[in-house]
């Protein structure tokens, strides 16, 4: 291998360790009340040195108390669903997949209008949206991998026929819904937004995230294998069942409760791991690390331009789309080829 | 390595049998012949040879122990699947392509290390495709991307390669290429190939035993020249068939003409 390959290759390892650091550093500084990064550097170093009180009280509450906490979701929530994304593409062998495919996005937002219709709490929206998104899939699973291997093509058919159920139910509840308190707030919830991030619901909802994130990480090498025919894999010693399986459950932890916390976000699964492709190429070594650092980065960026860009605050999922298909669309003229 | 098949039978459920009864033994540094019409179940045999899928009676053993008793990492240390090679949307290079081979004899969360990438060289090496090395899978022709598969079994280091028509869509260059590295691996490195393939001619070319499948589970196995001759050819694939010799610059090539369909 040439070296400047390699001198390459680390240099991206580098700027993709870094840029959601750095990301989140600036973003901190960003809203009603702007810091400089040199600012909030120097903050938070004497707040780590010398405590809480050796700062602005209000420096503390704005970086601290509010804006922390959903830059640490939208990271979390980013780096998981572009993670989610790239594992069911290569579950599938189909770079069309999303996170979505085995129904767990219509699944978990039932859950949740179901909990704000029956007028339950933020907890109990969030358990209610994470335990039937998991639900769901489990659905899909049991109607779609009968017979002795499962073909994924009959579990991508159990998964769209799931999700056009749970989409039925949650038409339903917004019918019976009260038009004038429960409806809007079923609707703006649907639309995802960070805006409800709390530690409170980061303890409850990051451990999946992160213990998804982890076993996908680990089972990096056997994303690649799991691109292959059934035969293919099972003949290169891995145990297909059981691999499947893990990372389904993996991938799915992940997904519901990202939407449990912040709603539908759509395209970060699909948008983050193209563009990582391109980056570095389809080698799920580098490309698992990659999609977790630049789906941090992007879905930081658009929940700070959410956030910040005008009054008031704009729907995540809309700005997700807005950006994400016009890229879309620019890397796929780029890609030509590359896909095919 | 001895790979021996005891009887295997195999039919899909509520069907008529695919396979029935069929034994024969193949040793390392031999190569066996699978051959047959369309859809007769060549493919079939071949994965329950190997425990892909599962004789409905009968039993595969590698060096005496049942194959279906065998923990997999092991089976796929000793053995090694050569898919056919087709068109394919996967965007690996092949040298990542080739790693992958690695797998049967990595633990579930390893990832390769230097050990396995120097392996990898090696069989490029041995197969003269380092130039493929960089070339991105989707890319690659039918002849590259069926030598990438074999170098992708070779780097598992097994002992048996079972190839699925490795030599089917290819031109001459390319038929030829796969022919002589099929009958170098086995005499040089003493691996025990088994393949099938639509060309009789090839069976007589490089192979010492050729197995010759029927209608309804029936079948022939025996030294090559037995099995493909006019008489079996024609009776098991339901044409007038004539298998003869080319005489050329002093060496002396076998041809299988089909004559006509009745």
């Amino acid at each position: 291998m040439p070296d400047g390959h390699r001198v390459n290759k680390t240099l991206t390892a580098v700027v993709l360790a870094v840029a959601p650091l750095a990301t989140a550093l600036v973003c901190l500084g960003i809203g009603r009340i702007g810091y400089s990064p040199a600012q909030i550097v120097d903050g938070l170093w004497s707040m780590a040195v010398s405590g809480r009180g050796s700062v602005d009280p209000q420096l503390y509450s704005v970086l601290i108390g509010l804006r922390l906490p959903r830059i640490i979701l939208a990271m979390l929530a980013g780096a998981g669903m572009a993670l989610a994304g790239c594992s069911f593409q290569s579950l599938f062998s189909n770079v069309m997949a999303t996170p979505d495919t085995l129904g767990v996005t219509a699944g978990a937002s039932f859950g949740a209008v179901l909990a704000i219709l029956l007028g339950g709490g933020m907890v109990t929206v969030q358990l209610s949206a994470l335990a039937m998104g998991i639900g769901a899939v489990a659905l899909t699973m049991a109607v779609g991998t009968r017979g002795r291997s499962g073909s994924t093509v009959s579990m991508i058919l159990a998964g769209i026929i799931v999700s056009s159920m749970f989409q039925a139910f949650t038409s339903l509840v917004k019918y019976v819904a009260d038009p004038d308190s429960k409806l809007p707030a079923i609707t703006y919830w649907l639309m995802g937004s960070l805006t409800n991030a709390s530690y409170q619901s980061l303890w409850l909802g990051a451990p999946f995230i992160l213990a998804g994130i982890l076993v996908l990480y680990m089972l990096r090498w056997k994303l690649n294998i799991l691109v292959l025919s059934d035969d293919e894999i099972r003949s290169l010693g891995s145990r297909l069942p059981l691999l499947r399986g893990v990372v389904i459950a993996a991938s799915t932890m992940i997904t519901a409760s990202c939407i449990s916390m912040c709603g539908q976000v759509g395209w970060v699964g699909l948008l983050v791991p193209h563009f990582c492709r391109l980056l570095v190429g389809g080698d799920h070594r580098r490309l698992v690390p990659a999609c977790i650092s630049l789906g941090a980065v992007f879905l930081l960026v658009i929940d700070t331009v959410a956030r910040a860009a005008t009054a008031a605050e704009i729907p995540i999922s809309i700005l997700t789309a807005l950006i994400g298909a016009p890229v879309f669309l620019f890397m796929m003229r780029k890609a030509e080829g590359l896909s095919r | 390595m001895m790979l021996t098949v005891d009887k295997g039978s195999f039919s899909y459920p509520h069907g008529q049998p695919v396979l029935k009864d069929v034994s024969f033994s193949l040793a390392g540094g031999q190569i066996m012949a699978v051959l047959g019409p369309n859809g007769i179940g060549k493919t079939t045999l071949l994965k329950c040879v190997i425990g892909l899928l599962r004789w409905s009676r009968g039993e595969s053993r590698l060096d005496g122990r049942s194959i279906a008793a065998l923990d997999s990492r092991r089976l796929w240390q000793t053995v090694s699947y050569v898919p056919q090679a087709r068109s394919t949307n996967v965007i690996y290079t092949g040298r990542q392509m080739i790693m992958l081979g690695r797998s049967a004899r990595l633990g579930p969360l390893q990832t390769p290390g230097p050990g396995d990438m120097e392996v990898v060289d090696q069989v490029c090496a041995r197969l003269g495709i380092q130039r493929l090395t960089a070339k991105a899978c989707n890319r690659m022709s039918g002849g590259e991307l069926q030598m990438v598969m074999i170098a992708r079994a070779l780097a598992a280091q097994s002992r048996l390669l079972v190839f699925d028509e490795p030599e089917s869509g290819l031109d001459f260059r390319n038929q030829l290429l796969i022919m002589d590295t099929i009958r170098q691996l086995a005499a040089d490195d003493g691996i025990a190939c088994l393949f099938n393939t639509h060309y009789p001619e090839h069976a007589l070319r490089i192979a010492d035993q050729a197995l010759l499948l029927g209608q309804d589970g029936s079948y022939v196995c025996d030294a090559a020249p037995q099995v493909v001759s006019d008489d079996n050819l024609t009776r098991f694939f339901g044409v007038r068939i004539h298998v003869g010799d080319v005489d050329c610059q002093g060496h002396h090539y076998p041809a299988v003409i089909p004559l006509a369909l009745r």
